[in-house]
Formats: C-alpha cells, sequence, structure tokens
C-alpha cells in the first residue's frame, strides 16, 4: 500500500515539477518610461555696472514662474514671478545680486518654453539664449581666436552637485583641444570663465565641445571684437540642423559644423536663394572631432543653409563684417509654430522667417503680452523675411504659419547685433 | 621536637612517644566505641580525653584548643580521631611509625567506610589552588592497596590524625566554626604552613560512618574552604585567587541553573555572605598563622591539582550528557540497530561539529553580513517588542500590520543577552548546533549508524536547501531548523505512559516549535506534511498525525500575532520570491529514484525514499509560481528534513541482491549531490551568505543626524542589493529604510498603504526628470537622505537639480543629502517633536496639530485627522502614540504564557520512559 502511494506521490510530483521551468531570481524591473521634457531652463547671464539685465520667457500657458540665481556657491531666489495669460514674462536682473557672469535658472509650470537674457548696457545689447536640461556633449561653431578678437567661455552650474567638464575642440588645424581645460571643475552653484583665445590663439574658425564627465553645466561663448560682441550658447547635437541667413549687412556669412559623432559622418548643406534651394551645394564626410567650414559668401543672397548628416554634430552661423560680429547654432527643424523669447525685450527687434518650402507662406507674429497686436507677413518660398517688432512684446513672440518655417531674431536699430533662435512647439 | 629515629617506634625497645587520644564527640553518637577502639590500640595511648561532650570516665573538654592549651611537655602527640570512627588496632603504631620515619607534623590514616568496609572514603587528598577537595577516588572506589603508598598530601581527614603536640598548641587546633572537611583542609594547609609535613600513612586504617557529615549544609563546606583560602594564601596570591575562584563557581552556578539546579548558586552566595560575616575573625586568624609561617604559598601549590576540580567535574558531566545525546539506545524500529560504527557516535560527532564550524566560522567568531533579510537585531529590541505586540510597525512609512514574528524572537535574545553585540552570531550559532545534534538524534531515533546519521545532520544543516537559503541571505530560514529535529523526535518517540512524562513530551514538542515557528510562521504545515508521510509510511499510527497537531498548534500560537495580522496573499507571496532554482530533469529523477527507492530499497532504501519524496515535495511547493519568501522558508525546513533522511537513509542502506544495489547507487549519487554544497561552504565561511553589504554604510545618517533625529533614507538600486524586501518603481526597485541603517525589524516590508502609493508616484514622476527639486517633492515623506546603489532611471533627476546635495563617500555608492528635508514628526507651531521607533513626544501645546509622515490609520492619537496620505493628531498631551490592537496584544501574551509553561513542563523530573 504505502509504495503504491509513494509511487503515486512520486509520478503526480514529478509531473507537476516538470512543465514549469524553476524560476530564476526576478530580474531587475524595466523602465518603460524615459526622461520627460525639462520644466526648468538655464542661461548664462552677466550684470555689469550700467547693464540691466532681462529673464524673457514665451510659453504656452500661464503660471508660477520661479527665478534663481547662483552666487558664492548658493542659488538665490530672484523673484516668483507669473507667466502672463498670453505666456510671456520678463524678468529683472539687475538686483539679483548678479556680478559679471552668472547662472539663472528658471522654473516653470510647463516644458514648452523659450528662454532668453537680454541685457542693456553701455555697449548696446546682448542676448543669450536659455536652455532646458544640459546634455551630456553640447557644442558651438563658428567662433574665432584671431588678433583682435577676444574670446571667452562662460561654464554655469545652477545644480546642488559639482560638474566636471572637458573642453575640446576643432579647428583649421584639425583636432585642437587645449590640455588645460581637459578637466575643468565647476563647482555647485556657481559659474567660471575663461579665456579660450588664451588657449588657442589664431584660430580662424573654431569649434568648441563640451563633455560633461561628471555633473551638467551649461555654456557660452562670447566673441568680441571690432567693436561688437557675439554670443551664442552651446547647443546640443543633433543630425538635422536649419540656419536662417539675416541681412544685417554683414561682408561674409560661414557655416561651420562641428563632429561629435563617435565615427566619421556623411553630411550635406543645403542653400536657400534668391527663391531657391541649392540641393547639395556641398557635401563630404567629417571625421569625429573634426570641424567644416563652408564659405557662403559666394552666395548671392543666402536665405537659409540646412545641413543633414548622418550623425550628431553642431552647426554655427557666424555673420561677419565692418563692426560686426554674430553667432547663431541654429534648430533642428522647421515647423509652423514657434515661441521665441527675446525679441522686443528692452528694445526693438527684427523676427527674421526663413521659408523652406516651395510656396508662400503666410505668417502671424503675436507678442506673448496679453492685449497685444499681432501682425501678418506673407514669406515667398526659399526665401527669409524680415519682421520688424517693436519693444513691449512682454517677453517675445508667438511665430505661427500655415507651413513650416525657421525663425531667429536680431537686435533692430543702432548697435550690436545679438542673434537668437526660438523653441518649435510639437503639435 | 621529636627525636629522630631510624627504628620504628613501635618496635619494643625503641624510643616511646606518649600520645594523647583526642576523641570528638558528634551530635548523637555515642563516642564508646571509639573510645574502646582506641584503648584497645597495640601502640598503648597515654590518656584518652573526649572533646565536645562530657565524659564521666575520661577528661572532657568543650573543644580541641581549650585541649590543646592544657598539653604540656608529657604529651608528644595528639591522635584527633572522630566519635563515629573505629580504628583498626595497629592503626595508631602506623601513624607514629610513619610520623617518626619521615619527620611529619600530621599524618592521617587511610579511612575506609563503615558499612562497607572493603570501600575507601578518603586516603589523603589533594585541593585545587581554590581549596575545591579532590580525592582522585572514584565513587564506591574498592580499596585494592592501589593507594598504599606513604605520602605527603594537601590534607588529610580530620576523621583520623596524629599531629604533634606542639604544632596542635601552636595552631590551637582545627577551626570549630568549619565544617569537618574544610576543617581537614584547613588544618593540614596551617600545619603546612607552619613548616610541617602533612601526609598519610595507608598502613593505617579506620573504619568511619560517616556520621560526622550528616546535617552539615553543603554550603557550610564550601564557606569552610574560602576561609581557609582566606587565612592560607598570602596577599599576592588572594588577589587573584579570590576574584578568579568566585568567578569560576558563579559561572559553575549559573550553569548549573541552567541544567534546573538553582542550589549551587544559592551555597555560592551564602558561603560568600558567611566569610563576609566572618572577616574579622578570618583575619585575626590569618594574623596569627603569618607568625607561624615558614614556607610560602608555593608549598602549598606543589600538593595542589591544576585547574579547577569544580569545572573538571562540570566537564566529564557534559561529557556524559552528551555521549548520552548522542548514543541514544532508544530507537524506533524503522530497521535493524545499525552495525556500531568502528569510530564511534563521539567521533563522527565532532567531526560533524568540525565541518559545520568550519563553514561557518566566520559567523559563529565574527558577526553576520548585513546583507538581504539577514541583518542586524534591533537596537531598542524593547521598543520592538512593545511594537510587535499590537503596537505600530514603523517600517517603510509604517502600518498597522504586525513585524514579523523573527523579529521578536531576535528582540527577546537581544534584550536578554542586555543588547550585546555578539548576540545575532550567538542565535545563529546555537541554532546550527541544535539543528545539527536534533537532526542526529532524529535519525538515529530512526535506526541509523553514527555515520549515516552525522552525515544527514550536516546535509540537514549546510544542505543544499540550506544553500538556497543562504544564497538568498534569509537568515530565518536558516536558523528556522534549529527546533524542528526535535520536534520530530519527541513526535515519533513512543508515546510515554506517565502523565509527567507525557507533559514532559508536550513541553519539549511545544517549546522547540517556538523558535521555529516565530521564524518561519508556515511551519506548523511543514510539521503536519512529516507526520503525514510518517504515516503513509507506514511507520507510525494515526495517533502520530494527532500528536502532530500539538506542536503545530502551539506553532500557530507563536506566530499568532503575525498570522492574525496579515492577509493570506501577504503570508503566501510577500517578501519577494525566493527559489531553490533546480531544473525540472532533476526534480523528475529524484522523485523517479525516490520512487524506485520506497518500493525495492529496502529499509535504509525507504527512509531514503521517503526524504527524497519530502525533499521533492518542497522543491514544488517552491516553484508554485506566485509564493513568496515565507513559503520559500517553509520548503527550506521541509527539504531540509527531507534532504538529511535521503542522505542518511542513502549511506545507511544494504545492498543485498541486484535491485537494491542499483537503488543504493542512486540513492548515493543523489545524497552525493546534496553533500556537494556543504564542500562549496567551506572556503566562505558564513554558512552561503553573501558578502556584507550595509554593516556601517549608512551610519553617516546619524552622524550627520539633526537634532529632531536621522529620519529616513530612501534606498535606489538593484534587487539584489537591497536589504530585505522592496517595492517596485518603473524600472527600479526601492525602499525605505530608518536612519542608521537597516534592522532586522526592517527587512519585511508591509503591504503598501496610501502613503507608500503617493511615494510610488512621486518617484515616477521623479523619474521623468522634469523638475529640477526632487528634495522638495521628497521631504513630506521625512527622506532626508538618498542612496543609490546601482543603475536607476534617476541619472537626470538627481544630475540636473538644486536640492539634493551630494554627498562624497565612496566610491560604492552615491548618497544626497536632502537639503529641503522635514523630520518625521512636525508640529504647526514649530516646536521640536521628536520620534522614538513607534511614537512622538514633544512639547505639549493646546493649540498645535502634529503631522506624523507615516501612512495614515485611524489608531493614532490623540484626535486623529488624516492629513493627505499621512496623520495628523492634537499636541496637546505631548505625546504621540499608537492605540494598542488588543487582540494582537493577547496573542503575544498568549505566545509568552505557552512558552513559559513549556519550558516550565521540560522541567518536569520524568519517570522511567518506555
Amino acid at each position: 500500500m504505502r509504495r503504491t502511494v509513494a509511487l503515486i506521490v512520486g509520478a503526480a510530483l514529478a509531473f507537476a515539477a516538470w512543465p514549469s521551468p524553476p524560476p530564476t531570481s526576478l530580474p531587475d524591473p524595466v523602465p518603460t518610461q524615459t526622461v520627460g521634457q525639462a520644466r526648468f531652463v538655464t542661461c548664462v547671464a552677466r550684470a555689469d555696472r550700467g547693464s540691466d539685465p532681462l529673464l524673457a520667457v514665451a510659453a504656452n500657458r500661464s503660471g508660477p514662474l520661479g527665478v534663481s540665481v547662483t552666487g558664492a556657491g548658493e542659488l538665490r531666489p530672484v523673484a516668483d514671478a507669473t507667466i502672463g495669460a498670453a505666456g510671456g514674462a520678463v524678468v529683472p536682473l539687475a538686483d539679483s545680486g548678479l556680478v559679471g557672469f552668472g547662472t539663472v535658472l528658471a522654473e516653470l509650470p510647463t516644458d514648452v518654453v523659450d528662454g532668453a537674457v537680454v541685457s542693456r548696457g553701455e555697449r548696446g545689447r546682448t542676448t543669450r539664449r536659455c536652455l532646458g536640461r544640459p546634455e551630456p556633449v553640447m557644442a558651438l561653431s563658428g567662433v574665432s581666436s584671431l588678433d583682435g578678437e577676444r574670446l571667452t567661455i562662460v561654464l554655469g552650474n545652477p545644480f546642488a552637485a559639482d560638474a566636471v567638464v572637458a573642453v575640446t575642440g576643432a579647428s583649421e588645424v584639425g583636432e585642437d583641444s587645449p590640455g588645460e581645460l581637459a578637466s575643468v571643475l565647476v563647482p555647485a552653484r556657481s559659474t567660471i570663465t575663461a579665456e579660450l583665445g588664451r588657449f588657442l590663439p589664431l584660430r580662424e574658425y573654431l569649434s568648441v565641445v563640451l563633455t560633461a564627465e561628471r555633473g551638467a553645466v551649461v555654456g557660452l561663448l562670447a566673441q568680441a571684437g571690432d567693436g561688437d560682441v557675439a554670443t551664442a550658447s552651446f547647443a546640443s547635437p543633433a543630425a538635422d540642423w536649419w540656419l536662417t541667413v539675416p541681412d544685417v549687412g554683414q561682408q561674409s556669412a560661414t557655416l561651420t559644423f562641428v563632429s561629435v559623432a563617435p565615427t566619421e559622418v556623411e553630411y550635406q548643406v543645403d542653400v536657400y536663394e534668391g527663391g531657391g534651394l541649392d540641393a547639395g551645394f556641398e557635401t563630404g564626410r567629417v571625421a569625429p572631432g573634426r570641424q567644416v567650414v563652408v564659405d557662403l559668401s559666394e552666395v548671392a543672397a543666402p536665405a537659409g543653409v540646412r545641413v543633414t548628416a548622418t550623425g550628431p554634430i553642431v552647426a554655427g552661423l557666424s555673420l561677419a563684417g565692418e563692426h560686426l560680429r554674430a553667432l547663431s547654432p541654429g534648430v533642428n527643424a522647421p515647423g509652423d509654430r514657434w515661441l521665441v523669447a527675446g525679441p522686443g525685450v528692452g528694445g526693438p527687434s527684427v523676427l527674421w522667417v526663413l521659408n523652406p518650402g516651395p510656396d508662400a507662406l503666410d505668417v502671424v507674429v503675436q507678442p506673448v503680452r496679453s492685449g497685444a497686436q499681432a501682425q501678418m507677413v506673407q514669406v515667398p518660398a526659399s526665401t527669409v523675411a524680415p519682421v520688424p517688432v517693436t519693444s513691449g512684446s512682454g517677453g517675445g513672440y508667438l511665430v505661427e504659419a500655415v507651413g513650416d518655417v525657421v525663425v531667429m531674431w536680431t537686435f533692430g536699430g543702432e548697435g550690436p547685433t545679438g542673434f537668437g533662435t526660438g523653441t518649435l512647439l510639437d503639435e | 621536637m621529636v627525636p629522630a629515629s631510624t627504628t620504628d617506634p613501635a618496635e619494643p625497645g625503641s624510643p616511646s612517644l606518649t600520645v594523647v587520644a583526642a576523641v570528638l564527640a558528634l551530635p548523637g553518637v555515642d563516642v564508646a566505641d571509639a573510645v574502646d577502639a582506641v584503648a584497645g590500640q597495640v601502640y598503648e595511648v597515654g590518656r584518652i580525653v573526649v572533646i565536645g561532650a562530657e565524659s564521666d570516665e575520661f577528661d572532657s573538654f568543650p573543644d580541641l584548643r581549650r585541649f590543646a592549651a592544657t598539653l604540656g611537655p608529657d604529651t608528644d602527640l595528639v591522635w584527633v580521631i572522630h566519635g563515629d570512627a573505629r580504628p583498626r588496632p595497629d592503626a595508631l603504631g602506623a601513624l607514629v611509625a610513619e610520623l617518626v620515619r619521615n619527620e611529619a607534623s600530621v599524618v592521617g590514616s587511610k579511612v575506609l567506610r563503615a558499612d562497607r568496609e572493603e570501600l575507601l572514603e578518603s586516603v589523603g587528598a589533594a585541593t585545587d589552588v581554590y581549596g575545591e577537595p579532590y580525592t582522585g577516588l572514584d565513587e564506591d572506589e574498592m580499596d585494592l592497596q592501589q593507594y598504599d603508598v606513604v605520602r605527603d598530601v594537601a590534607f588529610v581527614l580530620g576523621v583520623s590524625m596524629l599531629v604533634r603536640r606542639d604544632l596542635l598548641r601552636g595552631l590551637k587546633g582545627p577551626d570549630e566554626l568549619l565544617a569537618p572537611t574544610a576543617a581537614g583542609i584547613d588544618f593540614s594547609q596551617r600545619a603546612r604552613i607552619a613548616g610541617g609535613r602533612v601526609m598519610v600513612a595507608p598502613s593505617s586504617e579506620v573504619l568511619h560512618q560517616g556520621r560526622c557529615r550528616h546535617g552539615v549544609a553543603p554550603w557550610r563546606e564550601q564557606a569552610g574552604r574560602m576561609r581557609a583560602m582566606l587565612k592560607a594564601y598570602r596577599l599576592i596570591t588572594l588577589v587573584w585567587v579570590v576574584p578568579v575562584g568566585f568567578l569560576l563557581y558563579l559561572a559553575d552556578a549559573i550553569f548549573q541553573l541552567l541544567l534546573g539546579r538553582p542550589r549551587p548558586l544559592g551555597q555560592l552566595l551564602a558561603a560568600t555572605a558567611w566569610n563576609l560575616v566572618h572577616l574579622p575573625s578570618t583575619l585575626l586568624a590569618r594574623r596569627a598563622l603569618a607568625s607561624l609561617r615558614v614556607v610560602g604559598d608555593e608549598e602549598l601549590f606543589r600538593y595542589q591539582v591544576s585547574g579547577s576540580v569544580r569545572w573538571r567535574e562540570r566537564a566529564d558531566e557534559i561529557d556524559e550528557r552528551f555521549g548520552s545525546i548522542i548514543d541514544e539506545e532508544t530507537e524506533i524500529g524503522m530497521a535493524e540497530p545499525a552495525a556500531p560504527s568502528a569510530r564511534g557516535p563521539v567521533a563522527a560527532a565532532l567531526l560533524a561539529l568540525v565541518v559545520v564550524g568550519l563553514a561557518a566560522r566566520g559567523i559563529w567568531f565574527g558577526r553576520l553580513p548585513a546583507v538581504g533579510f539577514t541583518l542586524p537585531f534591533p537596537t531598542d529590541p524593547a521598543a520592538v517588542l512593545a511594537s510587535y505586540a499590537g503596537g505600530w510597525n514603523p517600517t517603510g512609512l509604517g502600518s498597522p500590520q504586525p513585524l514579523h514574528p523573527a523579529v521578536a524572537l531576535a528582540s527577546a535574545v537581544k534584550f536578554l543577552t542586555f543588547g550585546w553585540d555578539g548576540a545575532e552570531a550567538l542565535l545563529t550559532a546555537g541554532a546550527m548546533i541544535l539543528a545539527l545534534f536534533g537532526t542526529a538524534r532524529l535519525t538515529g531515533r530512526l535506526g541509523l549508524g553514527p555515520a549515516a546519521r552525522y552525515a544527514a545532520a550536516v546535509v540537514a544543516v549546510l544542505g543544499p536547501f540550506a544553500a538556497a537559503a543562504g544564497s538568498a541571505a534569509y537568515w530565518p530560514a536558516l536558523v528556522g531548523l534549529s527546533g524542528l529535529p526535535w520536534v520530530l523526535d519527541a513526535m515519533i518517540r513512543p508515546w510515554p505512559s506517565g502523565w509527567r512524562a507525557r507533559i514532559r513530551r508536550v513541553s519539549v514538542m511545544v517549546l522547540g516549535m517556538a523558535p521555529v515557528a516565530t521564524l518561519v510562521p508556515l511551519a506548523p504545515v511543514v510539521v503536519v506534511i512529516v507526520a503525514v508521510a510518517g504515516v503513509v509510511a507506514g511507520r507510525r499510527r494515526w495517533a502520530a498525525l494527532g500528536r502532530s497537531l500539538v506542536p503545530a498548534a502551539a506553532g500557530v500560537v507563536f506566530a499568532g500575532v503575525y498570522l492574525l495580522g496579515v492577509s493570506p496573499s501577504v503570508l503566501l507571496d510577500g517578501g519577494g520570491p525566493a527559489d531553490l532554482g533546480v531544473q525540472p530533469v532533476w526534480l523528475a529523477v529524484t522523485f523517479g529514484a525516490a520512487a524506485l527507492a520506497v518500493i525495492r530499497g529496502g529499509r535504509g532504501g525507504e527512509l531514503a525514499g521517503w526524504g527524497a519524496l519530502l525533499a521533492g515535495v518542497a522543491l514544488v511547493a517552491d516553484g508554485v509560481p506566485g509564493t513568496g519568501t515565507e513559503v520559500a522558508a517553509a520548503a527550506t525546513l521541509l527539504g531540509s528534513t527531507g534532504a538529511a533522511l535521503m542522505v542518511g537513509g542513502a549511506f545507511d542502506m544494504g545492498a543485498v541482491d541486484r535491485w537494491r544495489r542499483f537503488v543504493h547507487a542512486l540513492a548515493v549519487l543523489a545524497a552525493l549531490f546534496a553533500l556537494v554544497p556543504v564542500a562549496a561552504a567551506i572556503p566562505g565561511g558564513r554558512a552561503y551568505l553573501p558578502d556584507d553589504v550595509w554593516s556601517d554604510r549608512l551610519a553617516f545618517s546619524t552622524a550627520l543626524a539633526p537634532a529632531t533625529g536621522p529620519d529616513r533614507i530612501l534606498l535606489l538600486g538593484d534587487r539584489g542589493t537591497m536589504p530585505g524586501a522592496v517595492r517596485e518603481g518603473d524600472g527600479f526597485v526601492y525602499r525605505l529604510v530608518a536612519g542608521g541603517g537597516p534592522t532586522l525589524d526592517e527587512a519585511w516590508l508591509p503591504a503598501e498603504r496610501v502613503g507608500d502609493r503617493a511615494l510610488d508616484a512621486t518617484l515616477a514622476r521623479l523619474a521623468l526628470a522634469e523638475g529640477v527639486r526632487p528634495g522638495a517633492a521628497l521631504a513630506p515623506f521625512a527622506i532626508r537622505w538618498i542612496v543609490v546603489a546601482g543603475d536607476t532611471p534617476f541619472t537626470d533627476a538627481f544630475t540636473n537639480q538644486v536640492d539634493l546635495a551630494p554627498v562624497p563617500l565612496g566610491p560604492d555608492l552615491a548618497v544626497y543629502r536632502n537639503e529641503a528635508a522635514e523630520p518625521r514628526v512636525t508640529a504647526s507651531d514649530g516646536s521640536a517633536w521628536t520620534w522614538a521607533y513607534a511614537s512622538a513626544s514633544g512639547p505639549a501645546s493646546d493649540g498645535a496639530r502634529v503631522r506624523i509622515a507615516d501612512n495614515a490609520d485611524g489608531r493614532w492619537r490623540p484626535d486623529w485627522v488624516r492629513d493627505d496620505w499621512a496623520n495628523s493628531v492634537s499636541g496637546r498631551t505631548g505625546e504621540a502614540w499608537v492605540a494598542t490592537d488588543p487582540l494582537a496584544r493577547t496573542a503575544a501574551w498568549a505566545a509568552l504564557g505557552l512558552a513559559l509553561f513549556a519550558l516550565a513542563g521540560t522541567a518536569i523530573r520524568q519517570r522511567e520512559e518506555p
């Protein structure tokens, strides 16, 4: 009897055990969601005697706006402002405690926002674009350290952790990295500057890459020379770049881009000019860490440039002329709705709208200030149209078109030429 | 001075020494026989006196001291003899002869028992340095003249001793305050210190009734030995002998107390008190002896045995008990009694102990690693015990769900050892040793030989199931086996007939179940399964199954607080899974072999087969999808027991035919397979437990804590690195621990409640890294520290943020201090409240509301209101507490009462058991 029972029990257990493989150690859960869009922007600002820096914000919704600035290892709240019903806000930073360069952090109720710091000073106006979440690798292309040009790199860290950044570069000599800046410590809640021209002098065309080994920073390059200052914020790499070429009286327009890809990248430069598209204006390959310089001076009336690559690059457009220095990093895609922070803040500005399409487009330009009047312009195909705007925009503009456009802006009137871009609103 | 003589004074013509016989009267003893024996000596006695009683015929004195004072030069020697002694006719002559021949000062007789003259009572004796006498005689040892050598001894009994008159006068006789043996020790020591030789003359025989010891309490002897030591030794010797001796005797008394013998402790205390009372007279006597001192303490040491006589006796007793445990004669007829092993049970036991000790040396002689469910015992055991018995469970974000009963057991051990750091190692080592010898006892009762039963025992403690539990760092399963084999052994033994024995048996089963059920709450099921298997196997009757319900029910009571407080789903699938990782093909092979062994394996094979089947049931139960740690722990107990039976049966099988040889081979293969992990455990020395991860790693949270307390730590990382159970997020696991580091009471996370869900949602939002203030988001949960161990989706969130300050504490951990942290307890008026394990206190204020960052629960007092997911109470009393759950409190008292009842029941002296 018991043997029979044992046989039955053994068989039953064997049957029960056989089909189900033994559970192995539970794996760790795999994330199903990716990182979201940042609900904050950071930017480098400068406050000198006589300057009046303003933080301009253009957002897709109203709500509270918390602004803080770094200083002496602290992040000090500046103001609890409000983004108006139209989505705009301008926050004065003059009494924020900024001395020299500092980093501004703006906390927002939305992740759809564009920000810029516009400064009015003795030498005129400057603008610096704000960015969202800093990326581990950022770059800026198209600066110069020739004789007579003063090139300053500014690294800002508004966060609670120290950052360590490697500064590398590319120039006409190839890979061109300053050894002294191979590992730069940017302490928490602080901003540091360095004269890049001292480490990399006499470079006609220079691209700079920031690689954050630890922590995160926002970066700015300021190129001063010939009575003008060009500033531009470092941008995140992408495979696609659109740059508008405004007519500001420049004598030369140069496209520069640097590859941050680990392998060789193929590229194609398309130029929009005179109502037409010169696709494949230039093609080629760029090695890792190298840059490409494309002289657009030969183009009669360039309106815009598109750079397409098979890997991540950062492109920049530099304009030069008599008493003229201007830099712009461009945007990554055209679109039909843009938030542009900065124009109309602290003085008149000009919006430059590039229509890369084959047909003319109607474009509506609306200040982000409640009750402000919109204006409508028509932009012919493959051309860039200037849209002068007055001051008092409330922070910036909402640009809407019936087709895809690329928007940037410059200062209007006399004085230095600032360059700014906007943020494309997703559908 | 007694003249030296080369001739025997007993011989005719030799110089005659005058001997006065002093017969000591004893209560209730007629000295006439002793006097007649003295008077009838071949060597004539010059005079007979009676000491301690009136006599019409002889001179009498109240004590020896006063008698000695009357002695004059006409007396050479004094023969002191007890009134209950009867010397042989030549006894005195032999004493005198040896005294003269050896120039001795004190010579004692060989003392034989008057009721059985062939048995020895004393032939002189030694002592240890603490004065404990050591006769060297076995109990009821016969006199075969094996000790008939004239020699120096440490002391002679005062039953019959010949003393020089001048020495007796100088020492003023024996100390009247001392009990008989102690008096002999004292007198002999003083005599030796005064320069005299103390010897025994075995040719002088005295029959002794032993009446002098009647009515003498043992503590009086001990007190007397203490006094003798205090009088004799120099100060330099007393400085170490007194404290060491006291500690030795205290340790012995405590040991005997544990064996249920409280009297030695009382005797020690009484003897110590007596000496304190008589200290002035002791000091006077010491001073008097100092004036006579001729030699140092070394002269005493020459005649003492080394070490402690008391502890030598104790060691013999332990050895005897040990032998009776491991060499149990009573067997159940599972198989014919195994042929005696050539090496014997002691050797097998020692070898098994060495193997287990080697495999667990890092734990026994070091400390437990802090990893998984193996964590340090709570630092405030009293508070934990109060929390367990119906209070608040502060683990994570808090819960009314009770703590795991293993925590209660650990806290009790910690409490009883006064917070000793080695409590964890003590409990673990003790449990492993109990499991080892319990399994050996159990398998021995099933008829296995010594080698087989200890192989089985080693497999139970270190086999594949223990290996799985250890690798998973599930400490409760490792130590839960401790009492199970003792319970099973008590179950399968024949049921005794007397009520005392039955109570004792039930008490053993219940008491053995206490640690098992608290560590593994599902252990009662294991007991029933084993009982069913025993019945089906035909080894026991159905009544045995009924008796198995006793320990099973007791186990339910012991784990009652926990079982009442958790839902069945938490019990069955909570804590996270733990699997034994055995491939199905091996299961099938095992079952097939097991069935075959049962059918064709003979008696030993049957045992192996049923053991394998039990192990198989454990494997299948553990493999059921969705089951958690409690099921795995119970499976570990069942599987370990089954594997032990399998291995024991396999090694004890006889192979008498072809089928049995085949089955034997299979069984031996399976047994070897089960023994492989044992060898693998030895190099690590931690009984499979992983490396330490969390010991002292979070101590920074205490060192850097604010005045309100260390608050909480949020741990983020990989499942394998976390202490205890975890909660799952989207792409990560996490848990909260209290500041200071995880302890065992935090190992088990209670079921999710509203606050846990709020934290889960907060972490999900933080992982998106949309904002820059994760610290502010975590602050309401009283999270002051974030520790990241491993990859998590929070890299961006913790990089681009402004209120979590990195704290560089090492390369292995990323630690952040929450600069926006809020205390666990906050008062609306800003007053400082502090958290104390499961309650809070602060300044009383009528208008203040106190927020407690724990899961909302209406048992909080006073004046509880829900504050989102947390609690808000009034600050009017200055206290915040949780109302006790009366059912849980009752269950806790019931468990404690049952344990005490069982403990008392085991002390009942048993009659002869069948």
